[in-house]
């Protein structure tokens, strides 16, 4: 793990840079200023020479690989502005840089592909007769697997070219850009059913006070784990995934290499449980189509995997409903239902992080009993004010936006451009993970202690709590009637 | 992460022997569930509720 120079900034705030300097650029839209509208991402494909696009219209002249090569400057640009700030070795820097940004964004295209990615109810769409349905998240697990590959098969290469490898900043800057595509769903999820919002809180409760808890106590208790990985994996393995991991790892400073296993942990399992949970729900859960959504939301990890499953839950349960009764439900209320409960999860992760800080850094890691405002902001990770900062921005200037729907257009169009942004730093995040982490000895010897926690917690309660929990708060509740 | 870093969280995964849980993990552990199943209860009456109203 490359650990960052002393310095009076750190990953958390570059993070916050980086991520606000993304948003900002985006929000020039609202002038009719199209700052970033060349940055492309992989779409899925059949074929490849159509699997790009610029994120928007005023650049679809450019040639795809202008617009990678577009993406590539503007975001070694922005990184290596920052980056000099803690580490001086520029040079170095940016060779391992573009390694990483070509590798990512190879995984990425490649898990676009439609016979990896399309879902069910695309097949048609894409002309195909099967597919493994694992989404576009697909070229996630990927970089993971290559940069694996490549850390353990050749690992002096990978010294080499490890030195941009940073999970933490990466994420880190994609959870600050996160903030602004949540802010528009809001206010969209919102107006369109508002319903919904008092069962997602209730998510909230379900996913830290109870499932934390629960599965922190496990790992402690039952398997003898420390507080250090106990909390980052209690937060991993309850609800929430990478994103939890690192910010209540940071609260409790576990070391970056113990909130990084139990992210790749998260990742893993976030995709066995998107293979998994949308066919048992279309299989016993037809009749009851939001609460499947929002089981989606409460029990696969990820955020991509939860709204991806929810996505493909979506799809399977409209075609059974209408095959067992004729009905048709309308399409995308089950994949509101999972992305309403993801958002306000998401939401408590700053203030869980917060909670446990203040804990750790006066009941449980106190040098004195008193605590000093200074004690818990040392602890509190910084990323979490960039993501707030640009949630309740984005969030205003979007509900002062919607009586114009030019304005919100251009907003819209803003959020799509940053997107490509946060989805490259996720790629990213994973390809680095990989890279860093020499699991083979791990597998052998002391892995299987984290996966069996995992999987005890997982698969032992917390599907079938958060399954109670969704049929408690939305068992009986229809969607409308639509066309399939 | 370099191999003697490695070894110290293989040692770590794998020990048997690990810091004793603190009075106040027991009580945030109780007071975090306890809470959540209170909030649970409430939320559901005020879901019920609303759900009946509506």
């Amino acid at each position: 793990m490359n650990e960052i120079k002393k310095s009076k900034w750190s990953e958390d705030w570059l993070s916050v840079f980086i991520g606000i300097v993304v948003v900002f650029l985006s929000l020039f839209n609202i002038f009719n200023i199209d700052f970033l509208g060349w940055a492309t991402e992989p779409d899925i494909w059949t074929d490849y020479t159509k699997a790009f696009h610029s994120a928007s219209p005023n650049y679809s002249y450019l040639s795809t690989p202008i617009s990678i090569l577009l993406t590539y400057i503007f975001t070694a640009s922005i990184f290596s502005l920052f980056i000099r700030l803690v580490q001086p070795d520029l040079k170095k820097f940016l060779i391992s840089y573009t390694f990483i940004f070509i590798a990512s964004y190879f995984c990425w295209f490649l898990g676009h592909y439609a016979y990896i990615a399309a879902t069910k109810d695309k097949l048609a769409t894409y002309n195909i007769p099967w597919s493994l349905s694992l989404t576009g998240e697909a070229g996630y697990i990927f970089a993971l697997v290559f940069g694996l590959i490549i850390s353990n098969f050749l690992p002096k290469f990978a010294d080499k070219v490890k030195e941009a490898a940073k999970p933490e900043l990466f994420i880190k800057s994609a959870i600050v850009i996160m903030g602004a595509t949540l802010a528009v769903k809001s206010a969209e999820s919102f107006q369109l059913a508002s319903i919904v919002i008092i069962r997602g809180a209730a998510a909230i409760l379900v996913a830290y006070l109870i499932f934390w808890s629960l599965v922190y106590w496990v790992a402690r208790r039952y398997f003898g784990f420390s507080r250090e990985w106990a909390v980052p994996l209690a937060a991993g393995v309850s609800i929430c995934g990478v994103s939890a991991a690192i910010a209540t790892g940071a609260a409790v400073r576990s070391r970056p290499t113990v909130v990084i296993m139990v992210s790749s942990l998260v990742v893993i399992f976030a995709v066995i449980e998107m293979l998994l949970l949308p066919f048992l729900a279309q299989q016993f859960m037809w009749n009851e189509p939001l609460v499947a959504g929002a089981w989606m939301g409460l029990a696969v990890k990820t955020d991509g995997g939860a709204i991806s499953s929810g996505a493909i839950t979506d799809a399977l349960i409209r075609a059974k409903k209408l095959e067992m009764d004729g009905v048709t439900y309308a399409e995308g209320w089950i994949t509101m239902a999972t992305s309403t409960v993801k958002m306000f999860i998401d939401m408590f992760i700053g203030i869980w992080a917060l909670i446990l800080a203040y804990i750790w850094s006066t009941k449980i890691d106190a040098t004195n009993k008193k605590m000093s405002f200074n004690d818990v902001w040392q602890r509190f990770p910084k990323f979490v004010l960039g993501y707030i900062l640009v949630f309740l921005i984005v969030l205003l200037i979007f509900l002062s936006s919607q009586t114009d729907g030019v304005l919100s257009n251009n907003l819209r169009l803003a959020n799509t451009e940053s997107n490509v942004f946060r989805g490259l730093f996720f790629v990213m995040t994973f390809f680095s993970i990989g890279l860093i982490t020499n699991f083979k000895k791990l597998v052998d010897e002391g892995l299987t202690k984290l996966i069996m926690v995992y999987v005890v917690s997982l698969f032992g309660f917390i599907i079938w709590i958060g399954l109670a929990i969704a049929w408690l708060f939305f068992n009986g509740i229809k969607p409308p009637m639509g066309n399939l | 992460m370099k191999s003697d870093e490695k070894e110290n969280l293989l040692k770590e995964l794998n020990s048997t022997t690990t810091d004793p849980i603190l009075p106040i993990e027991k009580k945030l552990v109780a007071f975090s569930v306890g809470l959540g199943l209170l909030f649970l209860f409430i939320f559901y009456i005020l879901n019920y509720v609303i759900l009946k109203q509506s």
